[in-house]
């Protein structure tokens, strides 16, 4: 009997030569990634795509990365820190009636395309911004976002007062106008280039002052840049290439690290710093705690219209052990509103854990055996709220202890987005990440006014109101911190929120990157960086 | 069989014109508004405003959908809401990148499923069946996100053989025409830069051809198992016929037409369905596209999507039937 198995030995050929071809794709050694980078270059693994690189017209964390290298502004964030120093100015006044601002401007800076930086061309972009019938205002499909909320509603005209002498004029005082001019979004780019390229296209194809310069972008995968030779910042920058990758899912990008594709990464996940810390060729950096988790009540609840309810929950809750427990090792209890690194900031101690001081007014309150609420916990991962629905739970338990029955929920982002500017939740999570050091950009935006149908916006308490007001307009940067100390004790006593965390932020290196300084806005200076 | 393929060419319309009107009354019912995702945490309610605005997101649904469909019959699927590029511009670098993956996958699940088949059905309960069939519960069993991550880990991280992430390597200069750079870089005679991406392509496919390799084997067993039964097999063993061309030339031959259906579906599935692989190996293909846009409620590229995905599958199932037409001449359309 003829064998069956003999016609069949051509499947089995099949298959050897089949695993014979991918071994020899991958035993046979080739451009390994194409991606290996020599002491020249410098690859940072990011965790998502630009969508534009005219920053003017984007409020897009992911693009700022990028911007940050190619572009200047007036005044800039210093290395790991949220104060402002010069940048394209050099030094500044601010008239009396605190209505005129006068920059003095470097000089001998050159845009990448070799055209001078000056008065003219600051006003031109002023004009850009402000103007929306200026030729090179409209961006298709975008908006000058930031300049909406920051500049706006104060701005009256910028002038060339002299070669290098800028001055913004404002309709009324704008105190916080330094620091929101250190916003990554108010970048200063080339007019000659809009005007080649028009202010559609300049996206594609931006030219700064920056430290690099524009070579190309394949969307979803890389930003190539390199060297300005003729960046202002003598001996800067270290590395004549900069790639910025994108990877998205946060444990490929760390696997990609670890391979020597990339040199340095964001937003590891919590494993992978513990592993990045047993590992000989990891390092690890912190972005500096510049957010905050909190919990909200929703005023308009008649529930949390009791402060001694709102009382009795801060009591409640153990938020150092939460703390400990569920940041990885990176946060750190927030007693207030504004990170440490803030100016502004109230001394008044934080909220003490104290389960029978809660129970008791639960009792004062008519609530000697608690009562059950909808608790809504953010869905999505933030440095200050790593795990919500962990964090959540956590506080679930605390509350339970003191009779206090919380029911967790939670929903998409965007719906959560939506409904937390309705009277829909009672309590829920919400924290902020600063877009600049000035308290305006946090107080001025959490407490701007009173909404009864909105639990975000649910807080009446005038007083607080005039004294960010006010500090919208003292000139004094001392006299302003009071006032937003003052604040920011009157929100606490009330027991308007509760606090819980900030977060420094980690970044993960191979050892041989030299001089990364985390950025509490995460719009790292890559000038800085050599890789050995 | 051109009446055939121009009679199911005509249906696709009708086809399309109701999903259309499923998909876009569906996502509107998504919770969650566009312009806040758009504009995320710090949206102030102006701001709500003139984005709702811009995008069209402030007029009836109905109106929506009309003004939606009018563009759409003429080419213009609308602008990202998150990249306010045009929707086209999009999906057409991403499309070709998901049909490399595909192919590659596909291949693999080919190369690999049809011969297990195969020899699981030559010798059916022996140690070579069991060992086979073994090879395809694990192909099926094993998560795909974990397992692109054990590969990478051995090949990238610790053999430092292939690459990480990507479709090609930033250094590779290739130029583009199918936007399928294997084959660009074949065309173009850029070796080095079709090696590079043969190698990006090697990970991905073997992590994405696993369960279509199970499926097809288990497939092409039971499918050979009930060919070798048949009586013309018998036939063709009493005509004194070499093994190889009654197991092969007779067998397979005719028992083919469900391992043909099954690869059909596969493709369908591949080139809609690649999230997880593409999310691993940073692959740009449309898979992970459109997992990011329904985060973002981006309706105009959620509903290009959905028909571009309806398309592909009756495009594909029909390439399925007229393959049949090949394979069994038995089988004619009217």
């Amino acid at each position: 009997m003829r064998n069956r198995l003999a016609g069949v030995r051509s499947p089995v050929a099949a298959l050897v030569a089949a695993a014979m071809l991918v071994m020899g794709i991958v035993v046979v050694p080739g451009s390994v990634t194409g991606w290996a980078a020599g002491p020249s270059t410098f690859i940072w693994g990011k965790g998502g795509d630009a969508d534009t690189l005219d920053n003017n017209v984007s409020s897009n964390g992911e693009t700022s990365e990028v911007t940050t290298q190619i572009f200047n502004l007036l005044v800039r964030a210093k290395p790991g820190l949220t104060d402002v120093e010069p940048d394209l100015a050099t030094s500044w006044s601010v008239s009396p009636n605190g209505l005129t601002w006068t920059f003095q401007l470097r000089r001998g800076v050159t845009f990448q395309d070799g055209t001078p930086w000056n008065a003219e061309a600051a006003k031109f972009n002023f004009d850009r911004w402000s103007d929306k019938n200026n030729p090179y205002h409209a961006v298709k499909g975008f908006d000058y976002e930031y300049w909406d909320d920051f500049m706006a509603d104060t701005f009256k005209e910028s002038r060339a007062a002299g070669p290098y002498t800028f001055q913004i004029v404002l309709q009324r005082p704008n105190s916080p106008l330094l620091y929101n001019l250190s916003i990554i979004a108010f970048e200063f780019a080339s007019p000659a280039a809009l005007k080649k390229y028009g202010a559609q296209a300049f996206g594609q194809h931006p030219v700064g002052t920056g430290p690099y310069k524009f070579v190309e972008w394949v969307r979803d995968d890389h930003v190539t840049l390199q060297a300005n030779p003729s960046f202002f910042r003598k001996g800067l920058p270290k590395t004549q290439r900069l790639i910025m990758r994108v990877i998205k899912d946060n444990a490929a990008r760390f696997l990609a690290l670890k391979a020597g594709e990339i040199n340095a990464m964001e937003f590891p996940n919590p494993d992978d710093v513990k592993g990045a810390m047993a590992d000989p060729n990891l390092k690890l950096a912190y972005r500096p705690a510049f957010n905050t988790g909190w919990l909200r009540f929703n005023m308009n609840n008649a529930l949390f219209k009791d402060k001694r309810i709102r009382e009795a929950v801060a009591y409640a809750i153990d938020r150092k052990a939460i703390v400990d427990a569920l940041y990885g090792g990176y946060g750190q209890v927030a007693n207030q509103h504004m990170p440490p690194l803030m100016w502004g900031r109230t001394t008044t101690p934080g909220y003490a854990y104290d389960p029978a001081k809660a129970k008791q007014l639960l009792a004062e309150a008519q609530y000697p055996n608690g009562f059950s609420f909808d608790f809504w916990y953010i869905p999505v991962s933030r440095p200050y709220f790593p795990n919500g629905k962990d964090i959540g739970t956590a506080i679930a338990s605390d509350l339970a202890k003191v009779g206090i029955r919380a029911h967790l929920q939670t929903e998409d982002w965007a719906a959560y987005l939506q409904d937390r500017k309705t009277n829909k939740f009672p309590m829920f999570m919400i924290g902020w990440i600063g877009d600049n050091g000035d308290p305006d950009d946090w107080l001025g935006y959490f407490f701007p006014k009173y909404d009864p149908q909105n639990a975000y916006l649910s807080y009446n308490n005038p007083a607080v109101f005039d004294l960010i007001n006010k500090a919208k307009v003292v000139a004094d940067q001392a006299e302003r911190a009071k006032l937003y100390a003052q604040a920011e004790t009157m929100i606490l006593n009330d027991y308007r929120d509760i606090p819980l965390a900030h977060a420094k932020v980690p970044l993960v290196l191979r050892k041989n990157v030299q001089g990364l300084i985390g950025q509490p806005d995460a719009n790292e200076y890559m000038e800085l960086v050599s890789v050995q | 069989m051109s009446t055939y393929i121009a009679r199911r060419l005509i249906i696709l319309m009708p086809v399309l014109l109701g999903v259309s009107a499923a998909a876009f009354l569906l996502i509107h019912l998504l919770p969650g508004n566009p312009a806040i995702a758009y504009l995320g945490e710090h949206a102030s309610p102006d701001s709500i405003a003139r984005v709702e605005h811009e995008f069209g997101l402030d007029r009836p649904l109905p109106v929506q959908y009309v003004v939606y469909l009018w563009a759409a019959v003429r080419g213009d699927f609308g602008d990202s809401l998150d990249s306010h590029r045009p929707v086209i511009a999009e999906f057409m670098p991403r499309f070709p990148a998901t049909i490399e993956l595909m192919l590659g996958a596909i291949t693999v699940a080919v190369i690999a499923g049809i011969p297990i088949g195969l020899l699981s059905a030559s010798r059916p309960n022996s140690a070579m069946d069991r060992f086979g069939m073994g090879i395809a519960l694990l192909g099926v069993s094993f998560p795909v996100f974990w397992l692109g991550l054990m590969l990478v880990y051995i090949f990238s991280v610790y053999f430092h053989a292939l690459p990480t992430a990507g479709q090609l390597g930033v250094s590779t200069q290739l130029a583009t025409i199918t936007r399928i750079d294997v084959l660009d870089g074949l065309l173009t005679a850029n070796w080095s830069a079709a090696w590079d991406a043969v190698r990006h392509l090697v990970l991905p496919s073997i992590t994405l051809s696993t369960i279509p390799m199970a499926i097809i084997a288990r497939m092409t067993r039971a499918s050979m198992l009930d060919a070798l039964h048949q009586d013309y097999i018998r036939t063709a063993r009493a005509k004194g016929l070499a093994a190889r061309a009654v197991v092969i030339d007779h067998g397979l031959r005719n028992a083919l037409l469900p391992i043909v259906t099954v690869i059909g579906l596969q493709v369908g599935s591949l080139l809609t369905g690649a999230i997880l692989t593409e999310t691993i190996f940073s692959w740009p293909g449309v898979g992970r596209f459109m997992y990011d846009s329904i985060q973002f409620r981006d309706y105009p590229v959620i509903l290009a999507g959905i028909l571009l995905f309806s398309l592909v599958f009756v495009l594909v199932n029909l390439l399925v039937d007229v393959l049949y037409a090949f394979l069994d001449p038995r089988i004619r359309y009217a």
